[in-house]
């Protein structure tokens, strides 16, 4: 796919800087609604189910390709979902959950993160297309 | 504020080294193996190096050896930026989407097995630091 974006690891930075503040929101407010020992890590799951839609609708719009389609997919994309979403977190909750003798929990994170994630995925894809055939 | 900052600062920087590094690591695997198939290496790789280093800074830092503000910086910003759930979940949805099941087995369980792993060596060398 050739790139017609000039400087895109500007808009990766750009995006990347984005993700992970909005990332950072939306722990820190999770934390003061949630009780600070909720067990199940929800701000990380909502955060990897949103990411993953979005990147899915993304990628689906980005196919018409041009300048448009490349910012898309580097700054909203690669840039922003990118560091939004966090697989680090998630391996770090599963690991404290299964030290704290909740493995059921943390196999029901894993489990319910990828079946959903994927779900959300298509989701997201079916979006971007039928928006992209609207609008020749 | 510093924290606001070091944070955007770190995840555009994570954001960087995952799309420049991974691709480099991407397209270096795929051609020694030389594998026509295109494996997410790339994303696989940092997703395993980020869980490594979140949990040695995960670690250290309930420990008290480093200090919340640096937890935050490379942790929150650099390790969550630098791997991603997103691009994950694509790669398994375009191999279950195109039928690729054995690709789409293979990606799960080795994504799950080295970020597990990695995080449980971070966290196991934060234990052995004096």
């Amino acid at each position: 796919m050739k790139n017609s974006l000039r400087y895109p690891s500007l808009w990766i930075a750009i995006g990347g800087a984005l993700g992970a503040l909005s990332r950072h929101g939306v722990d820190l407010t999770a934390a003061s609604l949630l009780h600070k020992d909720a067990g199940f890590p929800w701000a990380t799951f909502a955060i990897n189910l949103s990411g993953a839609f979005f990147l899915g609708w993304i990628l689906a719009r980005a196919e018409t390709g041009g300048a448009a389609g490349d910012w898309l997919r580097f700054f909203a994309g690669t840039g922003f979902c990118g560091a939004f979403t966090t697989f680090s977190s998630m391996n770090l909750q599963m690991v404290q959950l299964m030290q704290s003798g909740s493995s059921t929990l943390a196999l029901v994170y894993f489990v319910a993160s990828f079946v959903c994630g994927i779900a959300v995925v298509s989701a997201g894809a079916r979006l971007g297309m039928e928006k992209r055939a609207a609008q020749p | 504020m510093i924290e606001i900052l070091l944070i955007a600062l770190m995840g555009s920087i994570g954001a960087l080294v995952r799309y420049h590094f991974g691709g480099f690591v991407h397209t270096n695997a795929n051609r020694t193996l030389a594998s026509e198939a295109e494996f997410p290496f790339g994303t696989l790789f940092v997703n395993a190096l980020g869980s490594l280093v979140l949990g040695l800074l995960a670690g250290l830092c309930s420990r008290e050896i480093i200090p919340q503000i640096s937890y935050l910086a490379l942790g929150v910003g650099f390790c969550g930026s630098l791997t991603t759930f997103s691009t994950l979940a694509v790669d398994l949805q375009r191999f279950l989407r195109d039928g690729r099941f054995s690709f789409f087995a293979l990606y799960l369980l080795a994504s799950a097995a080295s970020g597990l792993g990695a995080t449980v060596i971070g966290l196991a060398a934060a234990r052995i630091v004096r």
